[in-house]
């Protein structure tokens, strides 16, 4: 009947037994809809231990099926995709490029140009183009973010951890000491703060998930909501972005059940959760002090390594695919919350976190799922950069919309630096480029729905 | 004001770096308050409690538990402040009416170190919190025309209030007041047992 496959667990049938097989699920999948209404085309089949099955058709078509028989994944010519059950494409991956559909429908785009340059598009006008560049003759990543009409750069510098180099944030500037200090300690009397914001579309849209505090009676606290603030506002103009252009053929089928852990309703963020940031943001502002008067150890001061403690919570930034510890699938969107379950093993390349506040459809809370170090990196990065913007507008705002006055000592003027080269130029054709990765990322899907529809044996246009 | 990060990011750039497990590091240092002195913040706080004058408002109230209601007509004030920098004290003559009744006729004071906490609240609040720490959490009230009050708690249950008019007013006595306690060693202080 068949052949052991090259898998541990798979079996690889025979001609008349896959096409047994094929007909089998075809039959199976008369109700559904979209990608999973197509009949899939005859191949040679190998079962596999989870499940699964591969079908390996004509014109090197590989389909991935589910056991309910929905399409898991596809892949063609140096195309992978990969389908959510409902039908929705999750993913497509290519030598140069991938993009990725969160399960609000969100769309990121990584593009590796030959050059070296890694393109990252979150939405129209979002994103950033990184690039090796070579400042005081040394070579470092500096990041250039779009963000609407606003372009500005951040660096990075490569940091050991775990085996594994991870791009750390590096400031631009740091503040005074005695700011830094400012920021630390309470303020004597509650601050009233109306942000700006309050009444914008995407905080309405987070209904009760997120709700900031009418009176700040420290300035980590106020911190937090600015940051809370950031991470969910990017958000929501991707998913506007992701509403505004939905991924090709993504007639979705909510019949089927999503196969992945999905949480029934909001969870918000609490107060609870968000003195806990309010204390993790004082302690970075320790480190942030510590390592601007610490120049050799200020990487080592403000590392990963400093936060990864079990309970520390991280502010997802990013739509994610994640596993659970048992195997299932679920999603994080920007502005959930994640707890740190225990320090990685020292080899380890990846960690655990549990899930402390999530959306609606995300992973729900008390699950324990498991993020990459980079992942957690990126997270720290965006904590790190969104606390100095946080800092900044602290600093031109204190003593105004109610916000306390900061001492003189700690408004002191730093000496300022010997002269100095300035760093590189953020490349002038970064736009252009965000959006050729969205072109190609259009043409990349587009090209997948295509071939994935391409019904009955015959192999689409292209692969002769 | 920032300090550019030049020669931070050189030497950061220099390494890539290996980094053990977590390193411990002090709080940033506390910055010196520059404000006003002690003496010019306790002539601002008594000139402008001595301008306030007397205060009226009606509070009417509703009892949910047995659905009873009614309303009182106040005027309150604190007259004669005399805010002592030197002795970091307050004084005051408070008097209050009640549906035309004095109720309270007297000469009080407190020391500014002894203030652990300056709250601003409207009246409502404040009669919300009122009731609820006298046992009747039941009752809601409210209060015409709108003010403001600066609670100054000490420790205990024991406080101080000012009436305000003027919620922009309250709050900036509020903060010197705050300023004041700073300056005088009160505030906020952990309990020993």
């Amino acid at each position: 009947m068949g052949a052991k496959g090259a898998t541990p667990g798979s079996f690889v049938l025979t001609p008349s037994g896959s096409r047994d097989v094929v007909n089998q699920v075809n039959g199976s999948r008369a109700g559904f809809k979209g990608v999973n209404a197509r009949p899939l085309p005859q191949g040679t089949v190998t079962t596999r231990p989870d499940g699964h099955l591969n079908i390996a058709a004509s014109g090197g078509r590989r389909y991935e099926v589910r056991p309910n028989g929905t399409l898991a994944g596809f892949s063609h010519n140096g195309t992978d995709a990969r389908f959510r059950p409902d039908g929705r494409l999750s993913g497509v991956h290519t030598a140069n490029l991938d993009v990725s559909r969160g399960v609000h429908g969100e769309r990121t785009v990584v593009l590796r140009r030959p050059d070296n340059t890694l393109v990252v598009r979150s939405g129209p006008r979002m994103g950033y183009v990184q690039r090796n560049v070579n400042y005081h003759g040394v070579s470092y990543t500096q990041r250039t973010f779009i963000v609407g009409d606003r372009v500005f750069t951040r660096n990075y510098v490569g940091v050991r951890y775990h085996g594994m180099f991870l791009p750390q944030y590096v400031p631009a500037a740091y503040f005074a000491p005695t700011f830094y200090g400012w920021a630390y300690y309470p303020w004597g009397l509650p601050a009233p703060y109306r942000w700006g914001w309050v009444g914008a579309p995407w905080y309405g849209a987070y209904g009760g998930f997120f709700v900031v505090s009418p009176v700040y009676p420290s300035p980590a606290l106020w911190l937090t909501d600015f940051y809370l603030g950031q991470v969910m506002s990017s958000a929501y103009q991707m998913q506007v972005a992701a509403d505004a252009s939905p991924a090709p053929d993504a007639a979705l089928d909510g019949s089927i059940d999503s196969g992945q852990m999905a949480a029934p309703v909001d969870t918000p963020i609490s107060p609870e959760l968000k003195q806990a940031i309010a204390d993790q943001t004082q302690q970075q502002l320790s480190y942030e002090n510590a390592a601007s008067q610490n120049s050799v150890q200020a990487a080592e001061l403000t590392g990963l390594p400093q936060v990864m403690q079990p309970g520390h919570l991280f502010v997802a930034d990013a739509p994610l695919d994640v596993a659970t510890l048992d195997g299932q699938a679920c999603s994080l969107s920007p502005g959930d919350l994640i707890a740190l379950v225990g320090v990685p093993a020292a080899d380890a390349v990846a960690a655990n976190l549990t899930v402390s506040a999530s959306r609606q459809g995300d992973c729900p809370v008390n699950t324990t799922v498991t993020l990459s170090l980079d992942q957690l990196q990126e997270m720290q990065n965006s904590f790190r950069a969104n606390l100095d913007q946080g800092l900044q507008t602290l600093h031109d705002q204190q003593g105004q919309n109610g916000l306390p006055k900061a001492p003189a000592s700690a408004l002191a003027d730093v000496p300022p630096p010997p002269a100095d080269v300035p760093p590189p130029p953020p490349p002038a054709d970064a736009p252009a480029m965000l959006d050729a990765a969205a072109q190609q990322a259009d043409q990349a899907e587009n090209g997948v729905t295509q071939a994935v529809n391409a019904t009955g044996d015959a192999p689409p246009p292209g692969s002769r | 004001m920032r300090k550019s990060a030049a020669l931070v990011l050189f030497v950061l750039i220099l390494c890539v770096v290996a980094i053990p497990q977590s390193k411990p590091v002090a709080p940033p240092p506390k910055p010196a308050d520059s404000g006003p002195t002690l003496e010019v913040t306790m002539r601002f706080v008594e000139d402008k409690l001595n301008e306030v004058g007397p205060i009226s408002y009606s509070a009417t109230w509703q009892n949910h538990a047995d659905n009873t209601s009614g309303g009182n007509q106040f005027t309150v004030a604190a007259t004669a402040v005399e805010a002592d920098a030197g002795a970091c004290k307050i004084a005051y003559h408070w008097r209050s009416v009640r549906d035309g009744q004095t109720t309270r006729d007297s000469d009080y004071w407190f020391m500014l170190n002894a203030v652990r906490e300056v709250v601003v609240r409207s009246g409502d609040e404040h009669l919300k919190k009122v009731n609820e720490d006298a046992g009747q959490p039941q009752v809601e009230a409210h209060v015409a025309p709108p003010h403001w009050v600066v609670v100054l708690r000490r420790g205990g249950r024991s406080e101080n209030v000012f009436v305000f008019k003027d919620e922009l007013m309250a709050n900036r006595v509020a903060r010197a007041i705050t300023h004041a306690v700073d300056l005088c060693g009160g505030g906020k202080k952990d309990e020993p047992f």
